[in-house]
């Protein structure tokens, strides 16, 4: 069998394991949890695939859950007065214009991508709240949001892996991207503009932006607005599967599949902690370690092995 | 030759960094199908004036001409566009793209329409030009974080060699290629030259530019100080003309004794890593151990080892009370210095100022409850650098802008100043040039002399011969010989222990 599929069959064989054992250990969970988890990892899922862009030109964005949540008030007002397209339309106007701003932000202040993104934090959840209004949340219809829900989301999120992938590995940008998070200084030596691809890097986020915007106010159906930087848990699990999805890359070289896994890996251990009945101190904990464990995994093969090859020397 | 056209001339060439004058009016001429050699010590000005050929950065004064019509690149793409291309003395790939995107990396233009690559087309014309310059066996999927340093720089070379370049520019490049790597690189070479085409050529190892160049420029101190044709090449001419004085031929110890003291001040112990095999030694007071060995013997380890800075799979390392050595604090606490092969990542912080590397080590000792007095930071850098000659515009210049020997010389500015009594050094002087390599050994000498004792580790057959006490060769990370000091001995002997 070709190496690089059997490398996929046994990242796949992680959430895979992690679902078989919380079936078996949590009653709560089991095959019919199986359209709830495969929904709640496509959120984290395709704001990892924008996040990616970000870390891989060495950027770093606390701002992506409020751009989305931003953008979903954009798309929820719209559709109101449009329905559908209104809905579609505005999450990509509202998810587009912040990552922009952000990004022209960036190449004239010139001060580091995450100072940035904590201002546009804080900007852009006051603007949702004012536009929301004094109840502080929007509701759509359930003909407005079928678009993003299940198993419409999954379609979504395939579409824009697939849209990933081609930019992460077959355009120039792509390469360019990569390059520009290796070595700045290097990149001018082969003539690429490293402050432009960084532009282009943040605004692309926006595409990956709308599309976690469209999904995230189709999963409930309605939005609420928050402040005070609360939209800032919402980046953490991206993070995770995006840092999951570069550790297992020397498997397989496909951050798309890669962020996914990670992305469903964490939900299943969320929703398992959920329905073994752990507090949410408990899970945190829990998923650290899990976090710590994936990771360190690598470390403590190396030094097992290198312990046992001494212990056949000796 | 004699009568070959001009293709390249540069007139006054001047460049200054703050109030160092790195170039101060030098002329260049290139004529087509030659090999012109630039040669000099460290500082000389060698990269500046090649660097500032081939677009990376401006001259503050004086023209260039490029067959005959103005030529000022402002960057090196546009040098490249113009038949210029450089091959640069650090590494200048990207670790996170693959071997054929680093070959066309800043070209993928012509691999696609609308920013979307034809991958596999650009795939194929990697493969391509990689046979055509006689490099076989890289897979051009292959990242480049997963090669190693030297298939790092034949990618550069086939970078070069898809430009198609009028004039070829290599900067110091030979120190990270093995024999069959500079065989790969002079046939590209001779290739130009048949083509009618010119390289500019620095290397500092002498015989190589005899060998390799038609003419040899020296530059000093960023002055312009003889062209020497072909037929005038003479080694003792040409470190004249580098340094500026006499170097004898022989610039290594002129003792042919083994001496040293008893007591032992280092030892390891049956020491074991994932290249080394149970290897025993003792390195003795005053006493210059060498290490010999082909580069994969797995010698590097021995100092990465004996420092602390690598794990052990077996076996320990300990000092002269029997002490375990288990880490690189534990080794500076009983005052051991550690130069690694890599200057820049294992030696320096070279994104810092030339006064943080050198008082990072001595930090302990200059701090007064808890601060360091600037004034006492600074007067403590400033001994040093001067002691160990450092060309440099003020310590607060940043390493990255020093050339390969002034680095060293902060490298070892670190540890001298810190007070190290053993000093582990990984081939200390490569690729530096003769002046600053012979002020290396007299230094080593001199810590001998005073008792220090050093582990050498070289690539170097006539520096571990001329400067140690004893010699061990390492073969497939075991010990295959041990050598005394003696007039006799030959790389001969070590090269039979090598292979």
């Amino acid at each position: 069998m070709n190496k690089n599929v059997l490398n996929i069959i046994k990242l796949i064989s992680l959430p895979i394991i992690l679902y078989l054992f919380f079936s078996i250990s949590a009653s709560g969970f089991g095959m019919h949890s199986l359209p709830i988890v495969v929904s709640q990892s496509m959120i984290p899922t395709i704001m990892g695939l924008g996040l990616y862009l970000m870390m891989n030109a060495d950027l770093m964005d606390l701002s992506m859950g409020a751009r989305t949540v931003f953008a979903a008030i954009i798309g929820g007002i719209m559709a109101q007065k449009f329905g559908v397209a209104g809905l579609v339309a505005g999450c990509f106007i509202g998810g587009m214009a912040v990552a922009l701003f952000m990004a022209l932000l960036y190449r004239f202040i010139k001060i580091p991508a995450m100072v940035i993104s904590l201002g546009i934090v804080l900007i852009f959840e006051v603007a949702g709240a004012k536009l929301v209004g004094s109840s502080g949340y929007l509701r759509i219809t359930e003909a407005e949001y079928f678009i993003g829900s299940y198993p419409c989301n999954i379609i979504i999120v395939f579409a824009a892996a697939v849209f990933a992938y081609i930019l992460y590995y077959k355009t120039r940008v792509g390469s360019y991207i990569t390059a520009v998070g290796n070595d700045e200084k290097m990149c001018k030596n082969v003539g690429i503009n490293a402050d432009r691809i960084k532009f282009a890097a943040i605004a692309l986020t926006g595409i990956f932006g709308s599309l976690s915007a469209l999904l995230y106010i189709c999963y409930s159906g309605s939005i609420t607005a928050g402040t005070e930087m609360t939209s800032m848990s919402m980046v953490f699990r991206p993070i995770m599967c995006v840092i999951l999805g570069r550790y297992m890359r020397k498997q397989v070289e496909c951050m798309p599949l890669l962020i996914f896994i990670g992305g469903i890996s964490i939900t299943i251990i969320f929703n398992g902690f959920v329905a073994l009945g752990f507090s949410e101190a408990l899970q945190d904990i829990a998923l650290g370690m899990f976090l710590i464990i994936i990771l360190g995994s690598r470390v403590i093969t190396q030094s097992f092995s290198t312990w046992k090859e001494a212990k056949g020397r000796a | 030759m004699e009568n070959a056209k001009i293709i390249l001339t540069a007139e006054n060439m001047t460049k200054s960094f703050g109030i160092t004058r790195a170039l101060k009016g030098v002329p260049l001429q290139l004529k087509s199908g030659e090999v012109l050699g630039l040669i000099g010590e460290n500082g000389s000005g060698k990269s500046t004036l090649t660097s500032i050929i081939a677009g990376i950065q401006p001259a503050d004064a004086g023209e260039i001409r490029l067959n005959g019509a103005p030529y000022g690149a402002q960057s090196s793409v546009e040098a490249c566009r113009q038949g210029i291309c450089m091959i640069l003395q650090e590494k200048a790939t990207f670790d996170h793209l693959s071997v054929a995107q680093n070959i066309f990396v800043g070209d993928e233009k012509r691999f696609g329409r609308f920013g979307i690559l034809d991958i596999k087309r650009m795939n194929r014309e990697a493969e391509d030009i990689l046979k055509s310059i006689g490099i076989t066996g890289l897979e051009v999927k292959k990242k480049i974080a997963e090669c190693s340093f030297e298939e790092g720089k034949l990618v550069e070379l086939a970078r070069a060699a898809s430009t198609d370049p009028q004039i070829l520019i290599v900067d110091e490049t030979t120190t990270a290629l093995s024999q069959n790597g500079r065989n790969i690189l002079y046939r590209m070479m001779e290739k130009m030259k048949r083509e009618n085409k010119s390289i500019i050529f620095i290397s500092h190892d002498i015989d190589e530019m005899m060998e390799k160049c038609d003419r040899l420029m020296v530059l000093r101190d960023g002055d312009y100080i003889d062209t020497i044709g072909r037929g005038d090449f003479s080694a003792a001419r040409i470190k004249k003309l580098m340094v500026g004085r006499e170097i004898a031929d022989n610039y290594y110890r002129e003792d042919h004794t083994c001496s040293y003291d008893k007591e032992v001040v280092l030892k390891l112990e049956e020491v074991s890593t994932e290249h080394l095999h149970n290897i025993n030694l003792e390195l003795h007071r005053g006493e210059i151990l060498g290490f010999s060995g082909l580069a994969d013997s797995g010698m590097h380890d021995i100092g990465k080892a004996a420092f602390g800075a690598i794990r052990l799979s077996s076996g320990r390392v300990c000092d002269k009370d029997g002490e375990t050595v288990k880490n690189p604090q534990a080794a500076m606490h009983k005052k051991i210095a550690y130069i690694g092969k890599n200057r820049d990542q294992e030696s320096l912080f070279i994104n810092s100022p030339i006064k943080d590397n050198i008082s990072v080590a001595s930090l302990k000792k200059l701090s007064k409850n808890t601060f360091i007095p600037p004034r006492k930071e600074r007067e403590f850098v400033l001994e040093w650098a001067e002691r160990l000659e450092v060309k440099m515009q003020d310590i607060d210049q940043y390493v990255m802008e020093l050339s390969g020997g002034n680095k060293q010389k902060v490298a070892l500015a670190k540890w001298l100043g810190f007070g190290a009594d053993i000093f582990i050094l990984d081939c200390p002087t490569r690729g530096i040039d003769i002046g600053v390599k012979a002020s290396i050994y007299r230094l080593m000498e001199n810590l001998k002399a005073q008792g220090k004792s050093i582990l050498l580790i070289s690539e170097e057959m006539p520096e571990v011969i001329g400067m140690s006490d004893r010699i061990i060769v390492l073969k497939d990370g075991v010990q295959s010989g041990e050598f005394e000091r003696d007039e006799t001995l030959s790389e001969h002997a070590l090269i039979n222990c090598m292979v």
